[in-house]
């Protein structure tokens, strides 16, 4: 084996995350029961468990989409906004890693993108640094995932009263 | 964050994949081969992006495959220094706290890479950090936590050795062949809670 060249590009998680879904659904893979679902309905014919690339291509197709998921760009839906997120990030003086990690964290926070950021306050003013964590409130809204956040806790509460109940 | 490398390697097409079209059968093997581990001084290979180019297959004598060299592309994980990453919290101990994403469990904080004015405590088995004299903010294990990457660990891994390979010997606590050094100290680091 030779490495070639080191790096060739960088990836967004978004990117990553398209690339292992297809590579999931093209070999039938399940990972819980709503996957096992959807295989269900789909209308293909062969649906047969591809497994000729090794165990280890699931292990971890499995674990990064489970990474990718939890992170914060779990709610990007749609492709056209994500470029759109790209160009409006383009007319800002940011260094190309920089700019990928707003891409792949989404930063709702001032500390949160200063972090980010190298020397953000310096090289930028406090409009420009709302300007982009609006565009980011804009494109991928926040409202569902409160919601999920809610429900989980309920759950816990949930579990508890009953752990409470057996004791 | 995740990047593109090209390698190019000799792989062994087996005689039984003969049948179905090249790209896959040489995609396949590669995942095999690549998929989930660690390069060493590159990174954690993720899976095979694309492949670029494919040489004329050579035959050895006595052996059913063939052998095509091919130059391909791949997905590897390989966060850069100065990188912010959030994880979860598998372990604390006094030296520091062990960090686990998804798919990578080698992170490691040590105690001195952690806020100024923070203290293990035995007892919560936890870390504290006070900011100031009225305040404790704990880091307790399972909770999300921000962290800055600042040095990544390759080690050399020798293969295993036959008595270990058939399980008559434990293997002895190795170093893991990539891990990272990271560190939690400027604003923004720490539990996510803290800073919502």
């Amino acid at each position: 084996m030779k490495i070639l060249k080191e790096r060739e590009g960088f990836l967004t998680n978004f990117e990553v995350e398209q690339h292992l879904t297809d590579i999931k659904k093209k070999y039938n893979w399940t990972f819980d029961e709503k996957d096992d679902e959807e295989l269900q309905k789909d209308k293909r014919k062969n649906k047969k468990r591809f497994d000729a690339c090794g165990v280890n291509l699931e292990v971890i197709t499995r674990d990064v989409l489970s990474y990718v998921h939890n992170g914060p760009p779990s709610n990007i839906d749609n492709v056209e906004n994500f470029k759109s997120l790209g160009i409006f990030l383009n007319q800002y003086d940011l260094m190309k890693v920089e700019k990928l990690q707003i891409m792949n964290s989404l930063p709702r926070s001032m500390v949160i993108l200063y972090s980010l950021v190298e020397e953000c306050d310096q090289r930028f003013n406090e409009e420009k640094c709302e300007a982009i964590i609006n565009k980011i409130s804009e494109l991928f809204p926040l409202g569902d995932e409160g919601e999920e956040e809610e429900e989980e806790e309920a759950d816990h509460e949930g579990d508890e009263d009953d752990s409470k109940m057996e004791d | 964050m995740f990047i593109l490398s090209e390698l190019s390697d000799l792989v062994r097409i087996p005689p039984h994949t003969f049948n179905i079209p090249i790209q896959h059968s040489i995609t396949d093997e590669l995942n095999k081969k690549f998929a989930n581990k660690v390069i060493s001084n590159l990174g954690l290979v993720v899976t095979i992006w694309d492949l670029l180019d494919i040489k004329d297959g050579l035959l050895k004598p006595g052996d059913g495959g063939s052998y095509v060299e091919v130059q391909f592309r791949c997905i590897v994980w390989k966060p850069f220094i100065g990188e912010i990453l959030v994880g979860w919290v598998s372990d604390c101990s006094a030296e520091g706290i062990k960090v686990r994403l998804d798919f990578f469990d080698e992170i490691w904080i040590p105690k001195s890479y952690i806020f100024e004015n923070c203290e293990f405590k035995q007892v919560e088995k936890a870390w504290v950090w006070r900011p100031d004299e009225d305040t404790e903010f704990f880091i307790d294990i399972n909770e999300k936590i921000r962290f800055r990457v600042e040095e990544e660990i390759f080690v050399n891994i020798k293969p295993q050795s036959s008595s270990e390979a058939s399980g008559l010997e434990e293997p002895t606590n190795k170093a893991p062949p990539y891990a990272l050094l990271a560190s939690c100290q400027t604003d923004g680091m720490g539990c996510l809670s803290w800073w919502d």
